[in-house]
């Protein structure tokens, strides 16, 4: 073995490259032939290069709390993580059997919510989701598809079994970097990318403009697709300004549409222009003030007629948040059992519901050994590491739980596998998860690949951009390249 | 009994309007014990686009635009309502309070999926607020639920002072709470609140109370105020409506207009304009009881 | 294009030829004070104009009681409570390129984000402590690379255009001032060749044609320096030649756009120009170089006005007639050094799973 990986451990976690005895797993034998012949200072140099073309070119989140809202880069590291064609088959699978479950759950949720009168989930559970959206149900939305780009959250255990950590069928963000990442290893490691069968992710841009293409209206052969931005000072600006210039659409603001008989225009130097698809990147709440929040300076009066007519598409729908509410979550199985009469490919995390008394009380009473998680919050906010935090941390939380049970639900703590990451001059193991992005067009699609989070700090096992997480470039390899999906499909 | 209603609603603004965008809630519901005979909404300056849909909880919600320039903007809505004696239960016959939210925690199984979805916090009621605190002494054990309800609405009555000053459309609920002061609309939300806090649904109603002259007077024109209240749910029975502003149990003088969680679902118009500058808005409300 | 695209990419023009003129100014002033060089000159009349040219007296006068080279230049340069620092203007000109990064060259964006990454960094604030002149000179380097790329880089379209009405129109406004400045000086002809009547050199200096008019003209005779800097079409940062480009500029738009007849910021630029062109010195003389200028600045804004109105608030006045009063501005436009904070909050509160 080389030198760069001599001394690193696995230390007893599923490690995504070695094995418990140490062997190199056979799909990552190239990339460690490779990588591991650099000197550490050579492969520092490569990372310092990519890190400076990030910063110089913006590929940066905002982090909120001083006035001018500080922009980071997204910490990457180098060395990619690889997963084998066998093992995304099974991840394609599951994920396109969950998506479609999903939607057929909010369709049915916001329709004749036939699956709460037959009993198969708890209708307390449901309606009691506070991105439910009552006063949404029996509108007509396109093909009968609410979330249209979907990013599911995948982890390993310590035995290396695949689980979903969660659904995030809201404004799923971090495609942009899972682009960028790729872009950024094809200068630090022209050869190897030639060398292995790597499938490309390229496609994406074209392929999110095909899905939101297939919601226009009917009769508009070339719908005016656009991207709908909160604004610069979102954390995930660069993010909306990067998928547009990938489709090859314009990026707007609320301010730049206006409704003219209930149709939706974007106000342009030549006059008006009628917009036909929007993917949208704010909240429900912010859409239309007319309907909605009225002071939301970000949205469009009178959208939400626009789309109750269906003068205009909305990516995603409204109210997609019932179905990644954490307790809901916790229904999915039962949905994919109802609406698909199968098994679930991918398991959930074993969930303790705050909103049941008994489950309530366990939770209670075994803070320090799970994750306690508010149903509604991501990126790592709203949450305990039981076994990591302090007493008064949970103290402070019992308490919260005790005053809104709904609110929040509890995990037994995953023993998250584990990648090397550069450290310095040598590799340490950290804990990752994967979020492949999934797309539902006229079929479901999942890129192959995805964001592979890591959580940077030693031991750690939060791997989100705004706790001190990284990511990784995510390789899904071909075993023989002859076979290789084409990963455009001809088009129609 | 029938009344003649109208409302008034009038935008006035300090700079030009680019565009305006409303939707309103204003025709009167029908239901068990009302019909709405005639409505018909008219407009100055007349609208570009007019639509109408019904809203998930029954609402008739009209959406106008006016797309030319304009420095005020004026909707009346006329209706003829015909009301019938609303029956009350006893409310001493009820069943235990404690009996009807546990059917709300399986509602499928005793049919009440409707009802349930006005169990939970809704847009302007959030959840955490520390109302079970205010609402217990009301739920006291084995009660009967229209009693439990019946005191609620005593002890808002009681406790509360009537202030048109005291708060605003945005004002949250703890401030009222603990100013112990509002309007009808923050009553009807602490009902609301309070009983969902227990576990129970209620709803929001908005409508038109008939206002009684002093005696011997004539009754003024455009006196009469948009009013709200609550309603709460008695299994075997339905929907029992209750005002906490006037401790009582609806009857001839209530008309329903409109149905939903708050206020949020049901505001009688909603108006987003381009321009404008400041604006001004005046509402007049007149119920006239016509002869049968 | 969008109307928010063309506003944001005008001020982004704007703002990277207000941080280039800024610079400009300090470092001649700064090299005024070495030739002036006696002692006991009175550092405050030096410095004065340059705040009268930025228009931020009264702002100035507000954290300074006296002025003084330290606090004007720090004031100009680096203090980010002056919305009309470098430091903002090269802020809101990166803000603006990031608003429209979809739209302009990756290499134009990278340009302008390096700037404001130097200009923020440790690096830059040191520099301008100790050798402010490099950092004014790097400054002046973006921008000048900044034109270069934007030049190279982007196809002749409504951005160009955009990008040149607003570099144009800041050189004029600025130039402007800085004429303003002078119209108290003496307009005596130096007695010999060799004299340099050192505010009259400064001036041409500020405004890098220091040779470009020796090229032409032996004496530094102030009338003649007011002509070349004020109506010689032939000198890229004089008004007139600014205000032929914009008019170039505004021709195509207009025609891109469809619109017919004679569009109203066609009409205003249109008129400047050949007031310009058929203006001599000796008139502007006559009527007073400084009332000249606050005439030529009032029709200068009201370029900018029709531009926005033509451009950007189209949407709305489609159904205005000329006698109506303009309709309060509700049009979305450019990023500005001190954005709306409530909107700054909203756009943060969206959650991004």
């Amino acid at each position: 073995m080389s030198s760069l990986f001599n001394d690193y451990q696995p230390e007893g976690f599923f490690d995504e490259v070695f094995s418990k005895t140490g062997k190199a797993r056979p799909h990552y034998g190239a990339m460690l032939d490779s990588v591991g012949s650099l000197t550490p200072s050579e492969y520092s140099a490569r990372q310092k290069a990519v890190d400076a073309a990030f910063l110089r070119q913006g590929v940066t989140f905002t982090v909120y709390g001083d006035d001018q809202g500080t922009e980071r880069i997204f910490p990457f590291d180098l060395m990619p993580r690889i997963i084998p064609q066998r093992e995304w088959e099974t991840i394609e699978a599951g994920l396109i059997q969950r998506i479609t479950a999903l939607n057929l759950f909010l369709n049915d949720i916001y329709h004749g919510q036939k699956i709460i009168t037959d009993k198969a989930v708890p209708a307390e559970l449901v309606l009691s989701a506070s991105h439910y959206r009552p006063e949404f149900r029996g509108i007509k939305v396109p093909h009968g598809i609410y979330i249209h780009i979907c990013g599911t959250d995948l982890v390993r255990d310590g035995k290396g079994g695949y689980f979903v950590l969660e659904d995030n069928g809201r404004c799923p963000s971090g495609a942009s970097y899972m682009l960028e990442n790729r872009n950024a290893m094809k200068r630090a490691f022209p050869g190897l990318l030639q060398q292995l069968p790597v499938r490309p992710v390229d496609a994406y841009g074209s392929m999110l403009r095909e899905t939101l293409a297939h919601l226009a209206p009917s009769g508009v052969l070339d719908p005016a697709i656009v991207v709908l931005t909160p604004g610069i000072y979102n954390s995930a600006y660069f993010e909306h300004c990067y998928l547009a210039k990938q489709m090859g659409v314009p990026i707007v603001e609320g301010r730049d549409l206006i409704l003219r008989n209930d149709r939706v225009f974007m106000r342009t130097t030549k006059g008006l222009e009628q917009v036909h698809v929007i993917y949208r990147r704010i909240d429900d709440d912010f859409l239309d003030p007319q309907v909605f929040r009225k002071d939301s300076l970000l949205g469009v009066p009178g959208i939400i007629n626009a789309y109750r007519k269906g003068n205009v598409a909305l990516a995603n729908s409204i109210g997609t948040g019932v179905a990644d509410d954490k307790a809901v979550y916790a229904l999915v199985p039962q949905m994919i059992k109802y609406y698909l009469d199968q098994d679930p490919i991918l398991p959930n995390v074993p969930t303790h519901l705050g909103v049941d008394p008994k489950e309530c009380s366990y939770i209670l009473d075994n803070l320090d050994k799970l994750v306690v998680k508010a149903v509604n919050e991501s990126g790592g906010y709203g949450m305990l590491m039981g076994p990591h935090a302090s007493k008064k941390e949970r103290s402070d939380f019992a308490e919260l739980i005790k005053k809104n049970p709904r609110n929040y639900i509890a995990q037994p703590v995953l023993q998250l596998s584990r990648h090397p990451v550069f450290v310095d001059d040598h590799f340490e193991g950290r804990h990752i998860d994967l979020r492949p992005y999934v797309l539902c067009g006229d079929r479901v699609r999942v890129v192959p690949g995805g964001l592979t989070r890591v959580a940077l700090k030693k031991g750690s096992l939060v791997v989100n951009s705004s706790q001190g997480g990284g990511s990784k470039d995510t390789w899904v390899l071909w075993d023989d390249p002859l076979d290789m999906p084409a990963e455009t499909p001809p088009a129609a | 009994m029938n009344y003649r209603i109208t409302h008034r609603t009038t935008y006035v603004y300090s700079s030009r309007v680019v565009v305006s965008h409303h939707a309103a809630r204003l025709r009167p519901r029908d239901t068990e014990t009302q019909r709405c005979l005639e409505f018909s909404l008219s407009f100055d300056p007349e609208p570009d686009l007019l639509t109408e849909h019904t809203d998930s909880f029954g609402n008739l919600v009209s959406c106008f635009s006016v797309q030319k320039l304009h420095k005020q903007f004026e909707v009346i809505s006329r209706s003829l309502v015909s009301l019938m004696p609303v029956l009350q239960p006893d409310p001493l016959q009820t069943p235990p309070w404690e009996s009807v939210a546990a059917m709300f925690r399986d509602p499928v199984a005793v049919g009440l999926l409707d009802p349930c979805q006005f169990v939970f916090g809704s847009p302007l009621l959030i959840h955490e607020m520390p109302l079970r605190d205010f609402a217990l002494p009301s739920f006291t054990k084995g009660r009967p639920v229209l009693a439990a309800t019946a005191d609620l609405c005593r002890r808002i009555h009681r406790e509360f002072v009537f202030d048109p000053k005291a708060t605003t459309i945005s004002t949250p609920l703890n401030e009222v709470l603990e100013k112990k002061r509002g309007v009808c609309q923050d009553f009807a939300h602490l009902a609301i609140a309070s009983l969902r806090a227990m576990g129970l649904p209620a709803r929001y109603i908005s409508g038109y109370l008939r206002t009684h002259p002093p005696a011997g007077k004539p009754r003024l024109q455009g006196v009469d105020a948009s009013h709200a209240w609550a309603s709460c749910f008695v299994p075997g029975f339905g929907w029992v409506d209750f005002d906490p502003t006037n401790n009582c149990f609806t009857s001839l003088d209530h008309i329903t207009v409109a149905i939903g969680r708050d206020f949020s679902d049901v505001s009688p118009v909603r108006g987003i304009i381009t321009g404008g500058g400041r604006h001004t808005v005046g509402v007049g409300v007149d119920v006239e009881p016509v002869g049968t | 294009m969008l109307s928010r695209v063309a506003d944001s990419i005008y001020w982004m023009a704007r703002y990277v030829e207000r941080a280039e003129n800024l610079s400009r100014l300090l470092l001649s002033t700064q090299d005024l004070l070495l030739d002036a060089g006696a002692e006991g000159v009175d550092e405050a009349q030096f410095w004065q104009p340059l705040l009268a040219t930025t228009g931020d007296e009264e702002a100035y006068s507000k954290l300074h009681k006296k002025i003084k080279g330290k606090d004007v230049t720090e004031f100009l340069a680096v203090r980010s409570d002056n919305p009309n620092s470098m430091l903002n203007s090269i802020r809101a000109a990166r803000e603006n390129a990031r608003t429209v990064r979809d739209q302009i060259s990756d290499e134009i964006w990278e340009s302008l984000n390096s700037l404001r990454l130097f200009v923020e960094s440790a690096e830059g604030k040191a520099m301008h402590r100790t050798q402010s002149a490099a950092f004014y000179e790097r400054v002046l380097r973006g921008s000048y690379q900044f034109q270069g790329i934007a030049d190279s880089t982007t196809p002749r379209g409504e951005i160009w255009h955009f990008l040149r009405l607003g570099t144009c129109l800041e050189r004029a406004d600025k130039m402007s001032r800085l004429l303003d400045t002078c119209s108290g000086l003496s307009l005596e002809l130096p007695p010999h060749a060799q004299a340099r009547p050192l505010r009259w050199a400064a001036l041409l200096r500020s405004c890098s044609a220091w040779h470009a008019f020796q090229a032409h003209h032996r004496r530094l005779d102030p009338c003649k320096i007011i002509a070349y800097l004020l109506l010689d079409e032939t000198f890229p940062r004089s008004i007139a030649c600014c205000v032929a480009e914009a008019e170039t500029a505004l021709k195509s738009l207009c025609a891109d756009a469809g619109l017919k007849g004679m569009p109203l910021p066609l009409r205003h630029v249109g008129r400047l120009r050949a007031d310009l062109a058929y203006t001599t010195v000796e008139e502007v003389l006559a009527t007073g170089l400084h009332e000249y200028i606050d005439d030529l600045q009032l029709r200068l804004n009201q370029i900018g006005e029709a531009i926005f109105q033509t451009f950007v608030q189209h949407a709305e006045l489609s159904q205005l007639t000329d006698d109506d009063a303009p309709v309060e501005s509700v049009a979305p436009g450019a990023y500005h050094a001190h954005a709306d904070e409530d909107l700054q909050v909203q756009q943060q509160q969206q959650q991004q799973q």
